[in-house]
This record gives structure tokens, C-alpha cells and sequence, in this order.
């Protein structure tokens, strides 16, 4: 063949593309989009703070091994029974009934994790399913779940999950994460849907089509990672707009009186007029739940170019409106 | 005989935008017959927005046509579903006219032309590298090792494209529609093309349909050609022929306005 | 001084195993009005060259030495937002993706307009709707059809279509990276035509990088052949060819196809090698493998610039001599 070269004869002799190759590239791969990660400023800050909370949800399994007195919940101080500022027994001070509150935002963080990641990974595992399928599937699928989308989404969700937990009695907290999300998918699935129409047009989805693929291989293997950075940025809101949610409940006394989240603990704060007194206790959960919704939104900006290898450089599209 | 296209149309209307009704709409096909015998290729030459790519289109079933009959191996296409089409899409395959949007930008090189491999269920993972290697140095990307762990936006356009024909070949179709295969190569690289395709027609008796507006690769490469105008063919026959004595005067016009530029 | 000045420019790519060059100590002028052509191998640096002078290399693409001059300012030491002033009003380009300089999202007419309105905020709306009818007149697509989206653009639609865009602020020079690739001959003619027309009109000067000779031997007054990163043979289009010294340069023009079909061809037919890295030769002469005429010291030496006339030089130990 009139291509190759003799220069090429030594290449050819060995098995360029074997296995063990091809997995150093996936490693490389991710070392790459990792270090880019890493140079995006914003992401720094998110990633630091996720893992500031990351530390606290961990670290909160420690207070009750120190001292019984220290649990979250049902531990109180022996002296103090009232709300007492900050001191060496108690960094943080105590609430009303000599709860150490420290270990309580520490225990917050951990329901926060629990809530919010889990409330959002259901509901873009649903947004970015149904999503796909009504773009990708026909015109009656794509009608069908779009006005079903958009019947939940004109529902006040807060005010139907108060109705439920009405008529219900206590929501434990994983019916209140199941909640969440079923009610927080649609705008994902919104999103998703809309990009996979202009998906479906590309050629790549011809040419998978041309190849042999299945609609469920082209769906989950090239529809999929292009949506995914989309998905995945809407996963940061969702879980910011899930830990919103589930505070709003338990401060409106509608949470899972078994857990000790932020909402809860703002909660307690209002409940026993502590809101103007005790700053010490009302602060810190606060401050909580501004601080992790907001480190999640900013990791979801920095993923976004991390997953999508064409945002690294100047799009030629936005040059050309400049 | 291949592949036989009987009077098909085809027309794209715009959608009305809540109410009214549909305007006139473009006729891409316009009621074009041919066919193809096995092991020839057959040149599709036509100016820009002729319908070329379309027709391409329906052959593959990737659209479907409003009248007329498309027979592949004698089946209809039209009728091909689950486990026939897919047998269909083994037996033929598409060069792509755009390169650029043809791969999908999160598939590595290798993971691209290995794809129909993997949903073919051909070979093992060894057997595949061997075949992807195969098939990226005969289509030029040599040494493949520094090719097959790129992205499609770490390459020239040329050599995505090179890899586009390598993932057209590496399933040994029987058919091959190639839609302007050499449209970014530069002349050496084409022409080594155009013998690499030829040499595979020969030894394994491929056809192919080739699309393209330079009658200058035509020649060189089709057994037959047909010259399609605004949807309709207006001449066809041996390639020789066609461009020596050309009948219609469409044809006289795309002959008369080809560079004369060579170089002796 | 000359519209464009480019010295000794030379870029690399980082990559997994090292940054690799993919142009090398390119220097080339150009005047107000010309046309300079770029022909060579696919994957040269064509494009990265074009790339380069708008600002727009790739992330992981850099210059690493060398001067762009236009209009007597540095472009490489502007910052991006400088350059964006320079970016479609002076410089603009036509891309070889045609498709991916086309937003999928948006009618292709709403997308120039866009352009045209950003660029020229004093137009008015008339003025805007008569140019852009204008242009498309001159890549020839139906009125009708301006409104599309560019899914429903044949090929040659959606390049015709950005050489419109790339015409609408009325650049000073303009790239065009292939703009005919997807363009039959009678379009291909009259676009030629039209640009040629638009640049005795207005003077634009413009850079025309193509694999298709016949197209910039029309279209170019000055020829630059590439081979592997590197200029090989730079001169007037007669010069070059008609008079080709630089074996590769001999070899594409002959393997050129015409439709007059001699399909004998030489036999310096070039043998086709696609690894591409010129740090592989550091040194030597990037075509000596390939090359029918090479000696042995080809493969030891680098290779020198011929001169062979003063606007006429080749990149080769053995062009040129007159023994
Ligand atoms: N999805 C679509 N919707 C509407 N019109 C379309 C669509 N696809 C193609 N067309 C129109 O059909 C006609 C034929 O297009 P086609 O792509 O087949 O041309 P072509 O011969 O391949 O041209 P080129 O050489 O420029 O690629 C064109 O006028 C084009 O605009
Ligand atoms: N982002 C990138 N990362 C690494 N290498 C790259 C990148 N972009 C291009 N290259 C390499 O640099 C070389 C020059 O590429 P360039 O796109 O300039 O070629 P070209 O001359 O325009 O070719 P063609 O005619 O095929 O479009 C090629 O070998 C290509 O593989
Ligand atoms: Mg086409
Ligand atoms: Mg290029």
C-alpha cells in the first residue's frame, strides 16, 4: 500500500493499541480533565468548601464518642439548661434544653449531604431519563411526558409536601428526600429534552445509526455524554434547591423530628424565641446553608468544562457574535 | 444487482408555525431511478444542494422517502426493521461528507472506529485493537498508536476525515456510499485514496456509491456515472462516455466550468 | 509596510508525550490586495497557521517564537479582548468546519444579521435586511432560504453560508480555510469570481488555504507550499507552478487530478507518510524519505533556502543548482 512508509515498519512490529495502553490513556484522560479542574478558580473555592462540610458531616460521628453529653440529639450538659454562649465545654454554645450545638451543625452537615445529593441524583437520574427519551422518542412520547412534566411543575411543591405531611402525619426524612425529587426533575428534564433534539440532528447520531446502534446504545452512549455536563450542572442546583427545600420544611415544623438538620436547628431557634437572643445559635446554621448551596454552584460551573472537551477552548460560534 | 433506486421523491416541508398551511416545501428527489451492480462504482456528480447527500440519506434508511422504491439485495429498505436492518447496516456504510460533526467529540479516535465492532459484537478486545490499527494505518493515520487516544479536536480536518473512511471499511462492507470522501485531502493524499479504495473494490468486490461534485475524482475512480440537477438525474451512463460526449447541457456547463489547471 | 507581516513563526501543540511543533519558522508578507494561497499536505499547519493570526489557537496550542504583523501592530502581544476588536471587522475567517462556525440552534440569517448588528451598530435596519440580501445573493442561495436552520442546508449551503458571514463586517483581509471543499465547480467559479471582484472593489487582501490547486492557482497571486509544519517552496503563482523546483512541490502538482484525465503519473508521485511531528527530523530535510531525488546527504544535513529568483526560493539542498 502506497500509504505507509518504511519509517512506520517499526511501529507496526509491536501491538500499538493493547489493553494495558488503552486504560493509561482513560488514566491520562482523567489526569487531564483533573488538573484543568483544578486551575478553575471557582471550582477551587466549591471543591474547599464541599470538603470543609465533607470534614464536618464526617466529623460529627466523633462529639458522642467523647462525651454522651455531646450527642446531637438526645445528649444534654448536666449543668447547663439553658442557651448559653460559646465556652471551652462548648464551642458553639448550648441550645435551650443544654444541647451542645456544635455537634449539632456538625450533624447537620451530614443530613444536608444526605438530602441534598440524594434528592438531586434522583431527580436528574429521572429529569435526564425521561428527558432523553421524550427528545429522542417520537412526537406522541415527547408530548405526553412533556405535558406530564409540566403539570408537576406548576404544582407548589412546598405547599403540597406540607399538605401531605398534613394528612400523613411526620415525613420521615427519606420520604421527604423521594418528595424532593420526584418534584424537581421536570426542569431538568426540560433542559435535557431540548438538547437532545439538537442532538438528534448531529451526524455522529447518523453515523451511529449507519454503524448498527441501537436507539438505547445511541441514547446512553452518545446522547448521554453530551448531555452530561448539562445534567450534571443542573444536579449542583437541584441539590442547592433540595437542601432549600428540606430547611423550609423542618423550619416550618413539618420536618423528620428524628434528624438534626440545619432547618431543624433554625427551627428550634424560632420556636423558643431564641431568633433575637442567642446569635450564637441562630448564626452558624445560617450561615450553613448559604455556604453549601453555594459551593455546590460553583463546583457545577467548573464541571461544566471539565466534562465538555469544546468549552476548552474559544468557541468559534461565540467569536463569531463578538 | 446491489442496490436499485426506482422513482423516488423526496420533499422536506417546513413545519407551519401554529397555524396556516405548510408552504411549497424543497423537492430534494426528485423522482430518481439507477442501480448498482455488485463490485461497480458508480459516480453520483451534481452541483451544491443537487440532493446528493439526500439520496444518500434514504438509502441508508436514516430518512424515509415520500414515493417510489429503494431495493438493496433485493429488500426493500424501506421495510427493513429490528434484526434485518441491522444485518442491513453491516453490509453498508457511509463516508460522511462533513467530518467535523460526524464524530462524536467524546469518543476517542479508537472508541470511534471501534464502535461498530463493539455493537456488531465482532472480536474481543485484542481482536479489535488489531482491526482498529489495521484499519487507521490503511486509511493514512500512521503510526496508529498516535492517533487512536486523540479527540476529534486534536486532528485536521483531513485526518478525521481519514478517520471516518477508516470507520466506514472496518466492518468489510459490501456497499459503501461515500459522500465526498477526499473533500479536505489534498491531492496526493486523495489520489492514494482513491487507489486504496479501488484495491479494496477489487479484492473484495466492494460497490460504492460516490458522491461528488468534481468530475475530475469521477473519472478517476467511477466505472458509471449519473449527474443529478435540482433533484433529478439528467444524464447518465459510462464514465467515459458522459464526460467526452457529454448530451445535456447541464453537463456541458459543470465540464466547461472545471479547472483547467494541470501540470505536465 | 504590508498588510500582514508574519516572521519566523512557530507553534506547538502540547500533547500527552510533549509539546509537539506543527509549524515551523514560517515567514511570509502580504500586500493590501493580494491574495496569498497555502497549499501543502492535509495536516501541514495550515489551519493552526490561520488560527494563529486571529488569536484562536486551540488551549493547548501556543506560539513559540516568531512575530505577526498587521497593519504594523503585534497581534500576539494584544490581549484577547484587543483582539476582538481586530477579530471579523479587520481579520475575519472562514472556517474549515463549516458547520461548527454555524450555531445548530439559531436560523442561519438570523446569525449573520446578528454579526453585521454587532459590528455595525449604526446600521439600520433596512440597511441590515439590504446587506444581508446582498450577500446571499453573492454566495447565490435563494432569498427564501435565508431563514433556515442550518440542518436543512445542503453542505455547500452551510460553507456558502459563512462565506457570506465572513464577508458581512467588510474585513481588510480575510482567511478562508478551505472554502470551497464542499462547493461544485460553477459555484466554486463564481464565488472565485465574486471574491476577486470584492478584492479589486474594496482591496481586501486574503489568505486562501486550500488542498485544491486549481482553485488557488485561480484565486492567488502568491503560492506558499507546505510540507510537514514547514515552508518548503514560496513564490509569484507562475513561478511556482510552472516552474516548480521543490520535488515535493512537483509531486502534488502531478498527482493533481484533471478532468482531461492523464492519469499517468509521474513517477515522483509522492509516497504518502501521515505521522506528523517534525521534531522526528530535527534537522533534516522533512521530505527526504519520500523524495525520488534525495542523496545522502539529504538525510545528514539540513536543508538549505534556494534562491532561484529573488521572489522565487526553495526549501532543498539540491533545487536549484544549476549543474
Ligand atoms: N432536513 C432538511 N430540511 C429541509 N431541507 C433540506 C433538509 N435536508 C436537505 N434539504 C434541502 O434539500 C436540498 C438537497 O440537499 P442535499 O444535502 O441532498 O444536497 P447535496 O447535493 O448533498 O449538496 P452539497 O454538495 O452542497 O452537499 C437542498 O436544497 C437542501 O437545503
Ligand atoms: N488541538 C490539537 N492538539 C494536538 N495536535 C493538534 C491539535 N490541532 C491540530 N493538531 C495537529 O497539528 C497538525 C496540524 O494541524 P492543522 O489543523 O493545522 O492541519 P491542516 O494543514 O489544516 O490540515 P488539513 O488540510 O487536513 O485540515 C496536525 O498533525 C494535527 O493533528
Ligand atoms: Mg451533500
Ligand atoms: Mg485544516
Amino acid at each position: 500500500m502506497t500509504i505507509t512508509s518504511n519509517r512506520h515498519a517499526a511501529y507496526s512490529m509491536e501491538n500499538v493499541i493493547d489493553k494495558k495502553t488503552r486504560r493509561s490513556y482513560k488514566r491520562q484522560r482523567f489526569s487531564a480533565g483533573w488538573s484543568l479542574f483544578y486551575k478553575n478558580m471557582v471550582g477551587k473555592i466549591g471543591l474547599y468548601l464541599l470538603i470543609l462540610f465533607g470534614a464536618m458531616a464526617l466529623a460529627s460521628y466523633i462529639p458522642p464518642l467523647v462525651d454522651p453529653m455531646y450527642h446531637p440529639m438526645t445528649g444534654v450538659d448536666p449543668l447547663i439548661s439553658y442557651a448559653s454562649p460559646p465556652s471551652w465545654r462548648h464551642w458553639l454554645g448550648t441550645d435551650n434544653i443544654g444541647r451542645d450545638i456544635f455537634s449539632q451543625l456538625l450533624t447537620g452537615a451530614r443530613v444536608a449531604f444526605l438530602v441534598g445529593v440524594s434528592a438531586a441524583f434522583i431527580s436528574i437520574v429521572l429529569g435526564t431519563l425521561i428527558g432523553m427519551i421524550a427528545g429522542y422518542g417520537g412526537r406522541i412520547a415527547d408530548s405526553l411526558l412533556m405535558r406530564f412534566a409540566d403539570m408537576i411543575m406548576v404544582m407548589p411543591s412546598l405547599l403540597v409536601i406540607l399538605l401531605l405531611s398534613v394528612l400523613f402525619g411526620q415525613l420521615s426524612i427519606w420520604i421527604i428526600v423521594i418528595l424532593i425529587a420526584l418534584f424537581r426533575w421536570p426542569a431538568v428534564a426540560r433542559v435535557i429534552r431540548s438538547q437532545t433534539l439538537t442532538l438528534k440532528k448531529r451526524p455522529f447520531v447518523d453515523m451511529a445509526r449507519v454503524a448498527g446502534a441501537s436507539h438505547i446504545r445511541i441514547i446512553f452512549r452518545h446522547i448521554l455524554p453530551n448531555v452530561l455536563p448539562m445534567a450534571l450542572l443542573y444536579m449542583t442546583f437541584r441539590v442547592t434547591s433540595a437542601i432549600i427545600v428540606e430547611a423550609a420544611l423542618a423550619f416550618l415544623g413539618f420536618g423528620d423530628p428524628n434528624t438534626v438538620s440545619w432547618g431543624m436547628m433554625l427551627q428550634w431557634v424560632w420556636k423558643t424565641g431564641h431568633m433575637f437572643q442567642a446569635p450564637y445559635w441562630l448564626l452558624p446554621p445560617g450561615i450553613c446553608i448559604s455556604l453549601i448551596t453555594l459551593s455546590f454552584y460553583m463546583m457545577g460551573r467548573a464541571m461544566e468544562e471539565v466534562l465538555d472537551p469544546r468549552l476548552r477552548k474559544i468557541q468559534k460560534a461565540d467569536y463569531a457574535a463578538s | 444487482m446491489i442496490l436499485e433506486i426506482k422513482n423516488v421523491v423526496k420533499q422536506y416541508r417546513s413545519k407551519p408555525f401554529l397555524f396556516g398551511k405548510p408552504d411549497a416545501g424543497v423537492t430534494a428527489v426528485d423522482g430518481v431511478s439507477f442501480s448498482i451492480e455488485k463490485g461497480e462504482v458508480f459516480g453520483l456528480v451534481g452541483g451544491s444542494g443537487s440532493g446528493k447527500t439526500t439520496l444518500g440519506r434514504l438509502t441508508l434508511k436514516l430518512e424515509d422517502f415520500d414515493t417510489g422504491e429503494i431495493r438493496f439485495d433485493g429488500m426493500s429498505v424501506r421495510d427493513l426493521k429490528g434484526p434485518a436492518l441491522k444485518a442491513f447496516r453491516r453490509k453498508i456504510q457511509l463516508i460522511p461528507q462533513d467530518p467535523y460533526q460526524s464524530l462524536n467529540p467524546y469518543f476517542s479516535v479508537y472508541d470511534s472506529i471501534a464502535e461498530p465492532l463493539v455493537i456488531h459484537g465482532i472480536g474481543n478486545d485484542e481482536a479489535r485493537g488489531d482491526l482498529v490499527k489495521q484499519a487507521l494505518e490503511m486509511s493514512g493515520l500512521a503510526p496508529a498508536a498516535s492517533y487512536s487516544s486523540r479527540y476529534p479536536h486534536q486532528l485536521s480536518g483531513g485526518q478525521r476525515q481519514r478517520a471516518a473512511i477508516a470507520r466506514a471499511m472496518i466492518l468489510d462492507p459490501e456497499f459503501v456510499i461515500a459522500d465526498e470522501p477526499t473533500s479536505m485531502l489534498d491531492a496526493s493524499i486523495s489520489f492514494s485514496i482513491f487507489k486504496l479504495l479501488s484495491k479494496i473494490k477489487r479484492e473484495k468486490n466492494v460497490a460504492f456509491l460516490f458522491i461528488t461534485h468534481d468530475l475530475a475524482a469521477a473519472r478517476f475512480f467511477c466505472d458509471r456515472i449519473a449527474v443529478i440537477h435540482k433533484g433529478r438525474i439528467v444524464e447518465t451512463g459510462p464514465t467515459k462516455d458522459v464526460i467526452e460526449n457529454p448530451k445535456d447541457d447541464y453537463t456541458k456547463t459543470l465540464i466547461n466550468a472545471q479547472p483547467r489547471f494541470s501540470y505536465t | 509596510m504590508p498588510l500582514l507581516d508574519v516572521d519566523n513563526l512557530t507553534i506547538a501543540y502540547h500533547t500527552r508525550s510533549g509539546p509537539v511543533t506543527a509549524v515551523e519558522n514560517v515567514s511570509f508578507r502580504l500586500e493590501r490586495g493580494k491574495f496569498l494561497g497555502i497549499v501543502g499536505e492535509s495536516g501541514c499547519g495550515k489551519t493552526t497557521i490561520g488560527m494563529s493570526l486571529l488569536g484562536l489557537l486551540p488551549e493547548n496550542g501556543f506560539v513559540r517564537e516568531g512575530r505577526i504583523l498587521f497593519e504594523g501592530s503585534d497581534l500576539l502581544a494584544l490581549s484577547q479582548k484587543e483582539l476582538q476588536a481586530f477579530r471579523w471587522k479587520k481579520i475575519s475567517m472562514i472556517f474549515q468546519a463549516a458547520m461548527n462556525a454555524l450555531n445548530p440552534v439559531h436560523r442561519v440569517g438570523d446569525q449573520i444579521i446578528e454579526a453585521i448588528r454587532i459590528h455595525n451598530p449604526e446600521f439600520s435596519e433596512e440597511r441590515i435586511q439590504k446587506e444581508i440580501k446582498e450577500l446571499y445573493d453573492l454566495v447565490d442561495i435563494p432569498e427564501q432560504r435565508i431563514f433556515d436552520y442550518p440542518h436543512q442546508y445542503s453542505g455547500g449551503m452551510k460553507q456558502r453560508a459563512v462565506i457570506a458571514m465572513a464577508l458581512s463586517c467588510r474585513p481588510d483581509l480575510v482567511i478562508a480555510d478551505e472554502p470551497t471543499t464542499a462547493l461544485d465547480v460553477i459555484v466554486q467559479d463564481q464565488i472565485i469570481r465574486k471574491i476577486k471582484d470584492i478584492q479589486r472593489q474594496r482591496g481586501i487582501a486574503g489568505i486562501f488555504i486550500s488542498h485544491d490547486i486549481g482553485v488557488v492557482a485561480e484565486a492567488c497571486q502568491d503560492i506558499m507550499v507546505m510540507y510537514r509544519g514547514k515552508i518548503v517552496e514560496q513564490g509569484k503563482r507562475e513561478e511556482v507552478f510552472v516552474a516548480p523546483v521543490h520535488p515535493y512541490t512537483i509531486a502534488l502538482l502531478s498527482s493533481h487530478l484533471t478532468i482531461d484525465g492523464v492519469f499517468d503519473f509521474h513517477a515522483d508521485k509522492p509516497e504518502v507518510a501521515c505521522d506528523f511531528s517534525p521534531d522526528f527530523f530535527a534537522g533534516v530535510c522533512g521530505y527526504a524519505e519520500s523524495c525520488s531525488r534525495a542523496e545522502a546527504q539529504c538525510f545528514t544535513a539540513p536543508p538549505k533556502w534556494r534562491e532561484i529568483t529573488p521572489t522565487h526560493k526553495a526549501l532543498c539542498r539540491l533545487c536549484g543548482q544549476n549543474d
